[in-house]
């Protein structure tokens, strides 16, 4: 990956990337009102309480859209072409997106599909959640 | 009874523009705008302008103002909210007159991303906005978002995956009946757009609108002043703003757009009805938008946005001709200021002066707007009355 392309953790983000590194997805959750929030934040942006914990996904998630990208962004993504990238709505209620690995065919995507994370390995630090079929 | 303010001057041009920049063309419209109105840079007394990919500055309205001599005016803004900026400019310099901090406000948004960017770091410029965690590193850029949001709608209506194309056919149409600034002119079939090369599934070339180099001036002034003025003045009735949030992945469905609410928000504003609309403009950078647009406008259920196009309904002859310029996507995609040149035609459009496009003898206008990952939106009305 482009090193401009590379994620930099911020001081709150940190936590999530050093989660990937260790094949675990985190999100917070808020002590205050119980919502769950992605992406991090040092609030939660329901309550606006700190009271917030990090806790792990089970990585388990539905598609709720995706596309297969043929003419991507810039040539940094050359390589990756054609890709696809979901919409999951994880099972602990947030939302993400990803790349959709190891599908077979394009034929075997389809929207309300179960999906499962998995950490491709960028840099030592940068670990990227991606998905594949559950 | 609230003051009134009216735009009495306009200027647009598009296409791949040689030998000038963002402020020589800024430049070339504003004096075009001004003649139209039958005005002088002196009456010039205020300026509000969008952002430029191109020449990135946080004040691109008081260098534009600079640039073309305009001096100690009383009233400037900048305002940086992507394509959804201009329904805000509209409404700020609406505000401003109203309140008398000035008078004779220029509207500006001007951009070279053709000649100043090409096509592809344009496209990557608009990519490079995403969030740089969560988002940009999986490759998401505005086709790919359009797509997503394209992709649950064909799914959740069971829709046919032609109606969007049938958007493209239908503003090539339009852009047929254009002489002079406009990209594409020749008919294109549903099967062209399906044919052309896919970028972002189920979005295929002519789905997205071409960039292009242009801008768009529009003068807005006092109603008292505008009586006086050459052409016939066309009022902004009012308007609407939505925000729902920023980053695509905090999209709360993808089935909804901030534009329902935009239109909402200016008709409760105005004593006008949406029936009352003779032509409409919608920000139509992608085609899903327009059939979203026209769902959130009221002019049909969710769901039947694509039949509504497909039986012809935003035809010129239809039963609410839409991007009667051809849209962005057959006149052409300035990027940033192509929602300002929509503006520019509902005016023309209200000013009966559209001549082979022209609808039959309008009176109220809507243009939508949007910006970000269809994040955001605005609706401006406007009237001859």
């Amino acid at each position: 990956m482009n090193k401009d392309l590379l994620p930099s953790p911020t001081y709150y983000s940190k936590k999530y990337w050093e989660g990937c590194a260790q094949n675990k997805l985190l999100f917070q959750k808020c002590g205050t009102c119980f919502s769950v929030q992605f992406y991090p934040r040092t609030i939660c942006s329901n309550c606006w309480s700190r009271d917030l914990t990090w806790c792990q996904s089970k990585g388990h998630g539905e598609i709720i859209s995706y596309t297969i990208v043929h003419r991507p962004p810039s040539p940094d993504f050359l390589d990756e072409i054609p890709y696809v990238i979901v919409f999951v709505r994880l099972d602990e209620g947030f939302n993400m997106i990803g790349y959709l690995r190891n599908f077979g065919s394009t034929e075997n995507i389809s929207i309300g599909r179960m999906v499962v994370t998995r950490f491709e390995c960028i840099t030592p630090e940068i670990f990227l959640p991606v998905f594949e079929s559950q | 009874m609230e003051k009134r303010v009216a735009i009495v001057g306009v200027a647009d041009k598009i296409g791949k523009i040689q030998n000038n920049d963002v402020f020589g063309l800024f430049t070339d419209l504003l004096i075009e705008a001004t003649k139209d109105a039958g005005l002088c840079r002196d009456d010039i007394d205020g300026i509000i302008a969008t952002q430029s990919l191109v020449f990135k500055h946080s004040r691109l309205s008081t260098v534009l103002a600079e640039y073309a001599g305009i001096r100690n005016y009383k009233w400037a803004d900048s305002v940086n909210l992507g394509a959804q900026s201009h329904g805000t400019m509209i409404s700020r310099a609406a505000s401003a007159i109203k309140e008398g901090m000035a008078d004779t406000i220029v509207i500006a948004s001007v951009d070279f991303q053709l000649t100043g960017l090409t096509r592809d770091l344009a496209v990557k410029a608009m990519a490079d906005i995403r969030h740089p965690e969560f988002e940009r590193p999986y490759g998401l850029f505005m086709p790919a978002i359009m797509a997503l949001k394209a992709r649950k709608y064909l799914h959740f209506y069971n829709a046919d995956p032609d109606i969007f194309p049938h958007v493209a056919v239908t503003m090539r149409k339009h852009a047929a009946l254009k002489n002079e600034n406009v990209t594409y002119r020749d008919p294109i079939t549903v099967g062209d757009v399906m044919k052309s090369k896919k970028i972002a599934e189920p979005l295929h070339l002519l789905d997205c609108a071409p960039i292009v180099d242009g801008g768009a001036v529009l003068i807005m002034t006092t109603e008292e002043r505008a009586r006086n003025l050459k052409k016939k003045p066309i009022f902004y009735l009012g308007g609407g703003e939505n925000y729902s949030h920023d980053n695509f992945i905090q999209n709360p469905d993808l089935l909804s757009t901030p534009i329902r609410s935009s239109v909402d928000r200016a008709f409760r504003r105005v004593d006008i009805k949406k029936s009352d609309v003779d032509v409409l403009f919608i920000h139509d950078a992608f085609t899903p938008v327009v059939v979203f647009a026209l769902e959130d406008f009221g002019l049909c259920e969710k769901g039947a946005g694509g039949d509504f196009v497909r039986h012809g309904n935003i035809e010129m002859n239809g039963a609410i001709p839409v991007n009667t310029n051809g849209g962005l996507l057959s006149q052409g995609h300035p990027g940033i200021p192509g929602g300002l040149l929509h503006v520019v035609e509902a005016v023309r459009q209200l000013r009966w002066e559209c001549g082979a496009r022209q609808v039959n003898e309008p009176k109220v206008a809507a243009s939508i707007h949007f910006g970000g990952p269809l994040s955001m939106a605005s609706t401006s009305l406007w009237g001859v009355s």
